[in-house]
């Protein structure tokens, strides 16, 4: 007997993922067949199959049936006609943006109030850029690969069974670890979809009846399933038509073989490009004068794709699962790679404001530039050498012009990498020279091929690894493939016999016996070649390395710290993992021993030590690795002018006594207590200066002026972290806003990012509206900043009394009309800061 | 008339002072004789005293927080309670309204 029950559609978004979900959900309790026909569209679904529930383009008011039939049918029915009048509602609620992200995200008050879309992740790589979305998923195999099969039926139904089990499991995982219920909602459909028995009947049949591969299969009915949705009048469904396609991509990729991501086809005008991840081989062939920005889903801190990034000073956010399937066809998107923020449609206040931020950060490069081409030194005279980390031959001049006094690591795999056959000796031969060429008499450190079940190299042909972080990389295959070592040994050396400073070092060495092998062959080569063996070190990123430097150091004349793998290593943690690689592992005090270590050895062996990686490049760090006594930092390009400047601002001995507090610290919090202290670090500034008066500004918001100020403190090195002082001064605005009438405002605020006690001040060419729409537009802002701590009573009372003089009419005349930030200093210091 | 007042706001650096400067300025203009305690970052400052207290007619709390020590102006007859920012915008009409 069938049951049935008609009803209008209730929700005004139509039947879109989430509340077929939810209908599929209920059906599942019972043993029924549930179908709901939509006499509308004319389409009708099985509840239990989502991807067809949603293709029946099901919207507000639709005439709809629900038909049940089977042994608990009656009940099945009542059940769910309940359902449909009661919680089935509530499954259309607006999907809410993460409202907070990672660990320091400030999300800037114009996005908090702004009607734009946006979405939080993780900030990799700083800068903000802004440019049509280019979505990396375009769905097509490799021209050569053959989409007929030759073989059975059965054996592509298999296959494709067990990709879809990989990737059903895989979503399970990533499901029950998503910490925001909207992102868990999302991979829970994505896995619903997976289910849909429609969809899986048709790849059946792609295989059965059109002798398709299991690989075109998948495609060929994901392309149809995508079409479908595409075609919908609801948007929600349009949109479900991107997920259709990640989820076909995925399952091919789950098949083995190349990834089905066509060649990206990327505009002639400013890009930001969207996938889910990006080949490492793709990068070099991007067309980057137009990439703003790039935001990808599946990027740790660590992974190449990120360090290129930084390298190039391409903004990239990563971690954003919503993101890709909820984007529209020309869409644009602004990406803030310090904060990870993504941003969609960003209005021109929005525009206007980060871009206040990117000028701040140029006018602090070119400042920073005017001690590019000094050495390092700390204040007291101990040398700190910042070289470079370089993948890429043309990034080596543009390293030097920032100041680096070496490339402490060369990374060599850029030349190996997709490719059927490694790089000739003369090709490689080009490359070093080339590098060597532009450095000059500057240090080249060349690392050793680093490949391995990471970092995949089809000529190696080494086994398909469960674990490639612990597999065959690097120097563990090199006596399995010697040719291609020795090839790259050769090309090195006869770069270097045409001049330059060349040192060679090897990668991933766990103990003495591997470096004495690389040793001897070097010297073979340098013989025949009747060239002097350069210095050969030994990469120490693998614990056991660590902790026998002495062994080592009779084969070695240089050591190098690799610190992400070294700390991914220790705490057996993969980098590329958020959800494991926790960013205060850098600065835990097991791995701030394991370094001390390091250096005490290297330095009884009388060998210099340096550290690249990650943790080399944050400045908050610097004076902990200079305690610890690293000869040399090497970074990423974008950090050397930062570090450098940030090396001359400490005092060695200092840095020491820091480093043996923290090394006797249990935990890393507590070290992170030591290296952002909270009290004013320059209490005997003065509180104004001429170029914290900004005068005559067109300024379009309060949210813009406010962030201004806050640039401006940041450029005079009042504050490192502005956007925590702008959070501050709107933390107090939320109270009520500080105009005071008049035309003018006094926005303040005491916060540990302030370093000393500030006095500044904005002076607008037209006037924004700063508190409820009756109270007075405001041209004139003062901005009052304190530091956390130690506030001298000397500031309180010198705030006291600007705020007393603000209420006098000719002092506020005389702020609204001095002409230059000179004058107008002379003023400030006559009328009020005469007490102090 | 004499009056008392204290001004206090959130954080205690600006608004406090501000409020106090305004009342004070137009007090002595509109012809009172006005003291104001200003209970700011600073702590308290031009604390009123017991002399004060005996001869101040009204009392205006221009405050955004509670202010401290309420109970010593439990004897003066007129009291006003406003917000610290209509001192410093509009402080005639605080006046005004001190007197009906």
């Amino acid at each position: 007997m069938t049951f049935q029950h008609r009803f209008a559609f209730p929700l005004v978004r139509g039947l879109h993922a989430r509340p077929a979900a939810a209908l599929r959900e209920r059906a599942h309790l019972f043993r029924a067949d549930c179908l709901l026909f939509n006499e509308k569209t004319g389409r009708s679904s099985d509840l239990r199959d989502l991807l067809s529930l949603i293709a029946t383009n099901t919207g507000y008011g639709d005439p709809c049936r629900l038909a049940v039939q089977g042994q608990d049918a009656g009940s099945a029915l009542e059940a769910l006609s309940t359902f449909l009048e009661g919680a089935f509602l509530e499954s259309d609620e607006e999907p809410a943006a993460p409202s907070s992200g990672g660990i320091g995200t400030v999300i800037p008050q114009l996005l908090q109030k702004a009607s734009v879309l946006w979405w939080t992740g993780q900030g990799l790589s700083p800068g903000a850029g802004e440019g049509l979305a280019v979505l990396a998923s375009g769905l097509a195999l490799p021209a050569e690969e053959p989409r007929l099969r030759h073989t059975p039926a059965d054996l592509e139904i298999k296959t494709f069974a067990a990709a879809l089990a990989q990737v059903e499991g895989e979503l399970l995982t990533e499901s029950t670890h998503a910490e925001h219920p909207t992102l868990r909602a999302i991979l829970e459909a994505h896995r619903g979809m997976l289910q849909d028995r429609a969809w899986r009947g048709s790849v059946a049949q792609g295989i059965q009846e059109q002798s398709l591969t299991a690989r075109s299969a998948i495609l060929e009915a994901g392309r149809a399933w995508a079409k479908t949705l595409e075609a919908s009048d609801q948007a929600l469904l349009r949109e479900r038509a991107a997920d259709v396609r990640g989820l076909s991509a995925r399952l091919v990729r789950a098949l083995g073989g190349p990834g089905p991501e066509a060649p990206l086809q990327t505009p002639e005008e400013p890009y930001v490009l969207v996938a889910r991840d990006l080949p490492l081989n793709q990068f070099p062939r991007l067309d980057r004068t137009h990439l703003k920005g790039m935001v990808l889903t599946e990027c740790g801190p660590t992974s190449h794709i990120a360090i290129l990034a930084r390298t190039f000073g391409i903004p990239l956010v990563a971690g954003i699962h919503g993101l890709p399937p909820a984007l529209a066809p020309g869409a644009r998107l602004l990406v803030d790679g310090a904060q990870g923020i993504v941003i969609e449609a960003a209005t021109p206040e929005v525009g206007r404001y980060f871009s206040v931020e990117s000028e701040g950060q140029k006018i602090h490069q070119e400042r920073l530039k005017r001690h590019a081409t000094q050495p390092a030194a700390t204040r007291d005279g101990h040398p700190v050498a910042i070289l470079a980390n370089l993948s890429l031959a043309e990034e080596a001049s543009g390293a030097f012009a920032l100041g680096a006094e070496g490339v402490g690591l060369f990374r060599t795999e850029m030349l190996f990498l997709e490719r059927a056959v490694p790089p000739s000796e003369d090709e490689q031969f080009e490359l070093y020279r080339a590098v060597l060429q532009a450095a000059g008499d500057r240090p080249i450190t060349l690392r050793l091929l680093d490949s391995g079940g990471d970092k995949p190299l089809p000529y190696l042909r080494l086994p398909l690894e469960s674990n490639p972080f612990l597999g065959q990389r690097a120097v563990r295959w090199y006596a399995q493939h010697s040719d291609i070592i020795r090839t790259q040994i050769r090309a090195a050396l006869r770069a270097s016999a045409q001049g330059g400073h060349l040192r060679m070092m090897v990668p991933m060495v766990s103990e003495a016996s591997e470096l004495a092998w690389v040793r001897q062959l070097l010297e073979e080569e340098a013989r025949q070649l009747q060239v002097p063996a350069p210095p050969l070190g030994a990469m120490i990123e693998v614990p056991a390395a660590a902790l026998s430097l002495g062994a080592l150091a009779q084969h070695a004349d240089f050591f190098c710290v690799g610190s992400n793998d070294l700390v991914q290593y220790l705490f057996a943690a993969d980098r590329n993992l958020p959800a494991v690689a926790r960013p205060e592992f850098a600065w835990h005090p097991v791995t701030l021993r394991l370094l001390d270590g390091i250096v005490r050895a290297a330095r009884a062996a009388q060998r210099p030590v340096s550290i690249c990686g990650e943790m080399a490049a944050r400045p908050e760090l610097l004076p902990l690795l200079v305690g610890l006594g690293f000869d040399a930092l090497s970074v990423a390009p974008s950090a050397i002018l930062d570090l450098k400047h940030a090396v001359g601002t400490l005092e060695a001995s200092a840095c020491e006594d820091l480093a043996m507090q923290a090394l006797a610290c249990a935990r890393a919090q507590d070290v992170e207590a030591l290296f952002r202290p909270s009290s004013a670090r320059q209490p005997t500034r003065p509180v104004v200066e001429a170029e914290l008066l900004e005068l005559d500004v067109p300024c379009l918001t309060k949210e813009e002026a406010i962030k201004r100020l806050a640039e401006r403190a940041f450029l005079s090195g009042r504050t490192r972290a502005p956007r925590v002082l702008e959070e501050a001064i709107w933390s107090r605005e939320r109270v009520f806003a500080t105009g005071v009438g008049y035309g003018f405002a006094v926005p303040h605020c005491q916060t540990n990012a302030m370093e000393c006690a500030t006095l500044a001040m904005l002076r607008l060419v037209e006037p924004v509206a700063w508190g409820a729409s009756d109270e007075p537009p405001v041209r004139t802002v003062l901005l009052l900043a304190l530091p956390g701590e130690d506030v001298g009573e000397a500031h309180l009372r010198l705030f006291a009394r600007l705020a007393r003089r603000l209420m006098d009419e000719s002092f506020r005349e005389h702020l609204e009309n001095t002409p230059d930030p000179q004058t107008l200093l002379e003023t400030l210091r006559s009328e009020v800061l005469t007490i102090w | 008339m004499k009056i008392v007042a204290v001004t206090a706001c959130p954080t205690g650096i600006a608004h406090t002072y501000m409020a106090a400067e305004q009342l004070e300025r137009t007090g002595e203009k509109l012809g009172h004789q006005v003291k104001v305690e200003t209970q700011g970052a600073m702590g308290i400052e031009n604390a009123l005293t017991g002399e004060d207290f005996l001869e101040a007619e009204a009392v205006i709390f221009a405050a955004d927080i509670p202010v401290m020590g309420r109970d010593r102006f439990k004897e003066i007859p007129l009291v006003l309670e406003v917000p610290v920012q209509w001192a410093i915008k509009n402080p005639v009409a605080v006046f005004e309204r001190l007197q009906g």
